[in-house]
């Protein structure tokens, strides 16, 4: 009698274990897919933005890859700021914040967009979950000096 | 008497044995499950971060036109190795020195400010700039750039 309580007992916390850790693996699988998803969608706006039509530079009907327009850019800066055209360019820039540093020769910033999921405006910065930060190196061109400097493309993913 | 002794060691044996065999399975799935739950998290975000860095980060570098007589890099780095240390004197540094300070410069917002490793080579020309041990894994991208004496590889490996 007492052996096959034993066994049971022995049976029931090994079925126990097989529990604890399928639920585990399961928990473990499903954040890793979150994750991935995540870093996707950024890469995804990340790529977007690079090939951007509206800011790439145009040399002789080129359109080199990494260049961004600085006379393009001030234009679009002026045409984002109105509350329609953000919402027409949610589906490039979705909720997150693009900035362009030119940091050579000088430092200079341009602010392009920013959107921040309707539950965290108005709340303080530290009150916004971590965003996933992607940089990306450009040349900024002015076609009206004709010359070339050296930016990065800032973007944050709001996740 | 002595029979039912050996009946009782028996059993005690056979307890002990799985008491053996579940502290076994026990171990084996914290070892799965530690290589599951503890497994490095995705790296697609760096893999496409690298070489995306590698590739812009060359070709802007390249095109970047300077304060000397509005200059590109790519232009200073000709000059250095064409006649090192450089025929093309600007802000009291010729063209090799000038166009090195301002790799570096630029790196150091970049590069190094995201604290990257990276080692960025020109050869024909004495310019190494690097940051870290390249030796592992790496992303590179290469340009090339005819020079009066031969073709001038630039490269950037970006390290991890």
């Amino acid at each position: 009698m007492t052996e096959s309580i034993a066994i049971l007992f022995i049976f029931f916390l090994l079925v126990l274990f097989g529990l604890i850790f399928y639920s585990r693996i399961q928990t473990a699988t499903l954040e890793r897919e979150q994750e991935e998803d995540k870093t996707i969608k950024a890469i995804q706006i990340a790529q977007k933005v690079s090939y951007f039509p509206e800011l790439q530079c145009t040399t002789q009907a080129e359109l080199p890859s990494g260049c961004i327009d600085i006379k393009k850019l001030e234009s679009f800066q002026e045409i984002i700021a109105q509350e329609q055209n953000k919402l027409y360019y949610f589906q490039v820039f979705e909720y997150s914040q693009v900035h362009i540093e030119q940091v050579y020769p000088e430092n200079k910033t341009w602010e392009i967009y920013d959107l921040r999921k309707p539950e965290y405006i108005g709340k303080p910065l530290t009150f916004i979950p971590p965003k996933l930060f992607i940089p990306v190196p450009v040349a900024l061109h002015d076609p009206v000096e004709n010359i070339m400097t050296f930016g990065v493309l800032h973007i944050n993913v709001y996740i | 008497m002595y029979i039912s002794k050996m009946k009782n060691k028996k059993s005690q044996t056979e307890i002990m044995g799985l008491v053996i065999v579940v502290i076994l399975i026990t171990l084996a799935l914290l070892f799965v499950l530690s290589f599951i739950v503890l497994r490095k998290p995705t790296t697609l975000k760096k893999q496409y971060t690298q070489s995306e860095i590698a590739a812009n980060t060359l070709n802007a570098l390249l095109e970047t036109t300077t304060p000397c007589n509005k200059q590109k890099v790519r232009e200073l780095l000709q000059d250095c190795a064409a006649n090192a240390p450089g025929t093309i004197y600007c802000e009291g540094l010729y063209s090799c020195a000038y166009v090195e300070s301002i790799i570096n410069e630029i790196f150091n917002k970049t590069l190094i400010s995201w604290n990257m490793e990276f080692e960025f080579t020109a050869t024909l020309t004495n310019i190494t700039i690097a940051r870290g041990y390249c030796a592992g894994e790496k992303r590179s991208q290469s340009q090339f750039i005819p020079t009066d004496v031969g073709v001038m590889t630039t490269r950037l490996d970006i390290c991890g």
